[in-house]
């Protein structure tokens, strides 16, 4: 009879009516009845039969108790690799951590596919204990391997896990401790605050630009002070730039814009280290806050050249135009001829932000913006810049130029991306426009942007009736 | 007759014992969930399908509805109060706090209808799915990008049926609309517009400081889920959950999954390579603007950028919620209004208009609608439109054909959906979007936003 049912093993009937035997027959000694649902399985599982094998997961999916989770765990390491990863698959999904050890054994499996899949696993049944070999994990492997490790150091559950990732951050070696911080990070483990920043006075480099990088998303508004006392006391001059970035990030966190500089305002009157003064007015620069506009235009006179660079500099990527004169008149007036240059490039680029101002007025700036340019260079700047501008004003400047032999590629293109951005207002002298770049222009590109844009400009109009 | 288990120890079944046994056990067949039959099965489509609502209070329960004729065996709200009227008309359901218990204890469900506040619709969808259990999620399928990634691919390992509840996806008009523009309507379509009327709740608040005491019936440990704690206001819930950045996906998550679908399907839409936002900001004195950082604003514009696929030009999306419409097309009639809610589809050759989903999609003016040859319907159409949007799923988990708006499909969307607060929580940056490896690649800052913080005891 046994035999009889064992040769049925194909029909997916006859294994219903297995588990129902073991799990309901009465007078069946259960555990007689479960042994042998085991042994079917890990036969199935055994057997190089695809069809089989799935049939076989698919049923211990769905078999309580730890009995099975068990035996699925002592034949894991005889299974052919596929097989192992869809078992590591189900007991990802029993969810039963007695499993773990043998999880953890098959993640050191000599297939990368069982390694990967083990670390998953390891993600969904793993504890506190699981932390270190994640992390080390991560830190050793590259690819899907990596991937897994850090997706299952994201994903690991219970209260202790935090604490876990941030005592094992204390005691491990550089390599894995930028795995924790990268983990801290994506946890949002705000309580790891005090342990990052300890890290970025650390000796090894890539531990603490992790730090830094970190600390931008777990520092609020209150770590402030702290992290900027960091940026004054950094371990390597080589990590200012992504301290900076850290200190802008945390203070855009403070909710009303025009306090988000205060906390470097306060303490710039007392820095008297060029290198950090300057630091911090690059700061200013990136939060952008309009409160500390009166301290740069100060910072652009300074005595120390330094000093001034990081002013110009900041109010060079300021978000919003109200520095275009400060900048205008550096670049027509500073006796540094980089600083004229790089004036003039923030002022072109921020008459790209202005609004408020009528078009005739601002297209008046570009064209001061095109003397003050020192060479061919940097009027082709000024021209690119000119092409984000989306009015007639600015489209007839761009058309002036197209004769001009260094500047005319330049030229063509700003007229067709002008012409583009101008919405649905004078299409005649739109079209006119692109149909003389096309007729001008030897570029077949710009040639086939200007005939697209009139295509779509008379595919715009309504049809006759 | 001997057996020998798997430890080697003989024990002891007898021929009588195991034929004894077979009358019992074929009996017993039908007490056996179906799903044992044949893995994570299909019902027979003459058979009813055992269904269990999660979260049935507000949405839910016209979902709930729709899905009358099968069993409805269960049903699960953390607030029972709000969820009364449900549990009562449904009194066979077996009513049920915690899913994660019910789907434990309860062994008939085989197919389970997710209408949580977003925040929990991935940790209940995957714990069903792992269960074997078919699943219907509300949308946006998630509020993270991560976590749609996640059911997308839970989808496809656990093999169970799918649907987000997106119902205009269903319906006749979408289909429509993506059939005039793949035979070239209006030419090469380079620009969409998309609007809404959303929100309709209070957004660009504050975290209230008040801390009344949590309603009787109302489980808020669980309600919280997978977010960190919060004291219980009633501002929070019902509804209101979706202004806020912890438990919603504001108004373009609400309604991006309705009004974006005609785009998304029609246009072959599938990871922006850019997305950029601004949005309104409060002032609270002159000059002093407070920007929020607890609910999503109150009106936003974002623009994503699609490269160009399949034959098809890339494109610009452009999303309005909150009162702010896209200009209105010069060649559109006066008098003829846009809609509160809707979709413009600028092309080479001319545009369409439509509502929230596609209906009365028209190409204007109305000369160029007049003129156009409709190609023939090729599109299956689901039977019931909008209102078989569940019955659609029901089929699906009986065996019939995957449904229109399965994860397949609605978890890349949801994904393009909602990345774009992303750039709504960095205004004013132009984000550069790796798609595949869910990743901001020019702002550290911006990726923060990608995965959720699950609160300890919870993960996916």
């Amino acid at each position: 009879m046994v035999r009889m049912v064992l040769s049925l093993r194909k029909c997916r009937w006859a294994w219903m009516l297995v588990v129902v035997l073991g799990l309901l027959g009465p007078t069946v000694d259960r555990a007689t009845a479960q042994d042998e649902i085991i042994k079917l399985v890990i036969d199935e599982l055994k057997s190089g039969d695809p069809e089989r094998q799935t049939g076989a997961i698919a049923i211990v999916r769905d078999i309580p108790g730890e009995t099975i989770t068990k035996a699925l765990a002592e034949e894991l390491p005889g299974l052919s690799p596929p097989v192992q990863v869809q078992v590591l698959s189900t007991l990802a999904d029993r969810g039963d951590a007695s499993a773990l050890p043998a999880v953890v054994a098959a993640s050191d499996s000599a297939d990368e596919s069982v390694r990967v899949a083990a670390l998953k696993t390891i993600g969904q049944l793993g504890n506190v204990s699981s932390v270190p070999l994640l992390a080390r994990r991560a830190a050793e492997s590259r690819g899907q391997e990596r991937k897994a490790a850090r997706d299952s150091l994201y994903r690991l559950r219970g209260g202790d896990i935090a604490k876990a990732i941030l005592e094992q951050l204390a005691a491990s070696e550089p390599t894995v401790k930028v795995e924790l911080i990268r983990a801290v990070g994506e946890r949002n483990i705000t309580q790891g605050v005090k342990p990052l920043l300890e890290a970025t006075a650390g000796s090894d480099r890539k531990v603490r630009l992790e730090s830094f990088k970190v600390l931008k998303v777990v520092a609020g508004p209150e770590d402030l002070p702290a992290l900027i006392d960091r940026v004054l006391n950094l371990a390597a001059e080589s990590d200012r730039n992504e301290a900076e970035k850290m200190i802008a990030a945390v203070a855009h966190k403070i909710e009303d814009p025009q306090a988000q500089a205060a906390g470097v305002l306060a303490v710039l009157p007392n820095v008297k280290d060029v290198k950090n003064k300057a630091s911090l007015l690059r700061i200013l620069g990136r939060i952008g806050d309009s409160t500390a506009l009166p301290v740069l235009r100060t910072a652009l006179k300074d005595a120390e050249k330094d000093v001034q660079d990081a002013a110009l500099r900041a109010l060079c990527d300021w978000p919003s135009p109200e520095p275009v004169p400060d900048l205008l008149a550096v670049a027509q007036t500073s006796e540094n001829r980089v600083h004229r240059i790089l004036a003039l490039r923030g002022f072109v680029q921020q008459l790209g932000l202005v609004s408020d101002q009528p078009a005739d007025k601002v297209i008046a700036l570009y064209r001061q913006a095109l003397d003050l340019a020192p060479n061919v260079m940097e009027k082709k700047r000024v021209l690119a810049g000119l092409g984000g501008a989306a009015t007639l004003p600015a489209l007839e400047m761009a058309v002036s130029l197209m004769d001009d032999e260094t500047l005319h590629l330049e030229a063509e293109s700003a007229v067709v991306r002008i012409a583009r951005n101008l919405g649905s207002e004078h299409a005649e002298r739109r079209k006119a426009a692109l149909a003389q770049v096309i007729e001008k222009t030897k570029n077949e590109t710009i040639r086939a942007q200007a005939q697209a844009a009139i295509d779509q400009l008379n595919g715009a109009e309504p049809a006759p009736n | 007759m001997e057996q020998s288990n798997v430890r080697g120890r003989k024990q002891k079944l007898s021929r009588r014992d195991f034929m004894g046994t077979a009358a019992a056990a074929m009996a017993a067949v039908t007490f056996v969930p179906r799903h044992v039959l044949g893995g994570a099965g299909r019902t027979p489509p003459s058979e009813k399908l055992n269904i269990a609502g999660v979260g049935v209070g507000g949405m839910g329960q016209n979902n709930v509805r729709a899905c009358e004729g099968e069993n409805i065996v269960a049903l699960c709200d953390v607030d029972s109060k709000y969820a009364a009227g449900v549990f009562k008309k449904y009194a066979k359901a077996r009513a049920w706090t915690d899913y994660r218990t019910m789907l434990d204890e309860q062994k008939d469900i085989e197919a389970v209808i997710v209408a949580t506040p977003d925040h929990t619709h991935a940790v209940v969808a995957m714990e069903a799915m792992k269960r074997g259990k078919h699943v219907y999620v509300q949308k946006p399928l998630t509020r993270t990008v991560y976590e749609a990634r996640m059911l997308t691919e839970a989808a496809r390992k656990y093999k169970v049926a799918t649907q987000m509840g997106n119902q205009g996806h269903s319906c006749d008009e979408v289909r429509m609309m993506c059939e005039w523009i793949q035979d070239g309507a209006i030419g090469d379509v380079h620009e969409v517009h998309c609007w809404t009327n959303r929100p309709v709740w209070p957004q660009g608040i504050g975290r209230p400081t008040e801390t009344p005491p949590v309603p009787e019936g109302l489980d808020w440990d669980l309600w919280i889920g997978p977010s960190p704690m919060r004291p219980y206001h009633p501002t929070y819930l019902p509804f209101n959950w979706r202004a806020w950045i912890d438990f919603g996906a504001g108004a373009l998550g609400d309604m991006g999954c309705h009004v974006m679908d005609a785009a998304f399907w029609s246009l072959k839409l599938k990871y922006p390579v850019s997305v950029q936002a601004s949005h309104s900001y409060d002032v609270r004195e002159m000059w002093t603007r407070f920007d929020n950082k607890e609910t999503y604003p109150r009106a936003e514009v974002v623009h994503y950028e699609f490269p160009a696929r399949e034959g098809m030009v890339p494109v610009k999306l452009h999303w309005y919620d909150g009162g702010i419409l896209p200009e209105r097309p010069d060649d559109l009639e006066p008098g003829r209004r846009m809609p509160e809610s809707g979709s413009i589809f600028v092309g080479s050759k001319g545009k369409i208009m439509c509502g929230t989903y596609s209906e009365n999609l028209r190409i204007f003016p109305e000369t160029k609608m007049r003129a156009y040859q409709r190609p023939p319907a090729r599109i299956p159409r689901i039977p019931g439109g909008t209102g078989g949007h569940e019955q659609d799923w029901i089929r699906a988990c009986k065996g019939g054909p995957a449904a229109s708006s399965n994860f397949d499909y609605s978890g890349p969307f949801t994904e393009t959906v909602v990345m774009g607060n992303l750039a709504v929580l960095n205004p004013g940056k132009k984000l550069l979007w790796d798609g595949e490896n869910m990743k901001v690649t020019n702002d550290d800052e911006a990726n923060a936003y990608v995965k959720p913080t699950f609160r300890d005891g919870w993960s996916l």
